[in-house]
């Protein structure tokens, strides 16, 4: 029979035994406060990293909660002060970057849980708290303004979401200050609005938002699909505007305001008629 | 030397990363598998009496220290369970998942007898519906997980090396 690994005979086995044995029973039968001294003084030596580190774990992942509901709550009131602006501005033949009064749609908060950090990243993967009722294409936002779209629904809290710089990205978006429309598409590393005619009125500093005609997509519920994508979503700033000899389109080139630089919170902006947090949902 | 390396990171891994990361997420109705007993488990019977009732000293220690009423019974009650663990290295049929299973549980309910015991000697009153209503079903259940971290252990040469 073995008496333990590195030869250890069995009379010191029964030796650690007794000792270990007799500084529990110790600690035991201290009084009650001093053994509360007693595991406070140890448990700085021995505990004290572990629970450090495991709080702050869990004191981020609260927080990151927190803060996704902040963030809901914030940019829900901003939508509401922007929607109010915009009607001012509407009866004074202006206009601004504001969901149009009267849209019902939800916004469902979500994290970007998954993204690569290379230049050329196109996609990345969102999850929510809660089931969310998602289709294809549907806009994904931030507190500066769009961000991309909802392509590949993975399961109720998990989507994949192309971005803005994805190839084939197209979008119906409005110049703000004169109504005008056009198509945003990414060229490269910039963001083009094109089918702009040569003669009109885009300045440098104009901002752009969507229009509410987005691309009838494959996939696509409804055909509508304006319904998916309102207008009034900040898109960008204007930052280059040429009108090239030989073209009958102006060269408009934005940078968006928006953009996946970090694991952040984001938005699905869902139809009036989805119903998220068991019908709890806000609008905006 | 990278045996007794291997060994003590195993079953530290399997003690803590399995007590705070992987029991919450397979706990069932509060019944969760007490993955720092099936660590010393695996410690007494792949290292023997010795490292087993040191490492379930400190173990026990460490546990105690996260609910100070009662200092020292885990520690005591782990260094026992290790040294006897360690005792039936030699007796126990090897490479037997059931066998291995059944230790746990035994394991499991001894500890928590022990510790109810221990509870009612200083006043609490919990024994016994505590021990049919939290102790079994989570001896039952670290039985259960103890047969595929025995496995792996087993697998990676840890368990049953001099066979």
């Amino acid at each position: 029979m073995r008496s333990g690994p590195g030869g250890i005979s069995r009379r010191r086995e029964l030796a650690v035994l007794v000792l270990c044995c007799a500084a529990a029973v110790t600690l035991l039968i201290l009084p009650p406060n001093a053994r509360i001294t007693v595991a406070e003084r140890l448990g700085r030596v021995l505990t004290a990293p572990y629970w450090g580190a495991r709080n702050f774990l869990d004191d981020m992942a609260t927080l990151r909660r927190e803060n996704t509901r902040l963030e809901h709550d914030l940019f829900q009131a901003e939508l509401e002060r922007s929607a109010a602006e915009l009607a001012r501005l509407d009866r004074d033949r202006q206009a601004g970057c504001a969901l149009e009064e009267g849209f019902g749609g939800l916004l469902a908060p979500c994290r970007v849980t998954l993204r690569q950090r290379g230049r050329f990243a196109t996609m990345v993967r969102i999850t929510s708290d809660r089931p969310v009722p998602w289709r294809p294409w549907l806009p994904v936002v931030n507190r500066r303004g769009l961000v991309g779209r909802v392509r590949t629904i993975v399961s109720g809290t998990t989507a994949w979401v192309e971005l803005m710089s994805a190839p084939d990205f197209a979008l119906g978006v409005e110049f703000v200050r004169t109504g005008l429309l056009g198509v945003l598409e990414p060229r490269e590393d910039r963001y083009v609005v094109g089918m702009v005619g040569r003669d009109e009125d885009v300045r440098v500093g104009d901002r752009v938002m969507t229009s509410g005609i987005t691309e009838v997509r494959e996939g696509a519920v409804r055909p509508d699909a304006a319904g998916a994508s309102p207008r009034g979503i900040p898109v960008g700033v204007v930052t280059r505007v040429d009108v090239p000899n030989d073209q009958v389109f102006k060269y408009v080139e934005i940078a968006p305001p928006a953009g996946c630089r970090r694991n952040e919170t984001v938005f699905v902006v869902l139809p009036a008629d989805a119903e998220i947090d068991g019908g709890r949902g806000r609008r905006p | 030397m990278r045996d007794f390396l291997r060994i003590n990171i195993f079953w530290a891994l399997t003690a803590f990363a399995g007590g705070v990361l992987v029991g919450p997420l397979i706990a069932i109705g509060g019944v969760a598998p007490d993955f720092p007993l099936i660590a010393l488990v695996f410690l007494g019977l792949a290292a023997g009496s010795y490292p087993a009732t040191v490492a379930g000293f400190l173990a026990g220690l460490i546990l105690d220290l996260g609910d100070p009423s009662l200092l020292g019974a885990h520690a005591l009650l782990y260094s026992c369970l290790g040294y006897v663990l360690g005792r039936l290295r030699d007796r126990l049929a090897y490479g037997m998942p059931v066998v291995e299973a059944v230790v746990a549980v035994t394991v499991v309910l001894v500890h928590d007898l022990g510790f109810l015991v221990l509870s009612g000697l200083s006043g609490a009153e919990t024994f016994p519906l505590q021990f049919f209503t939290r102790s079994v079903p989570d001896a039952l259940y670290t039985g259960l997980a103890a047969v595929p971290v025995m496995r792996l252990a087993t697998w990676l040469g840890l368990l049953y090396r001099e066979d």
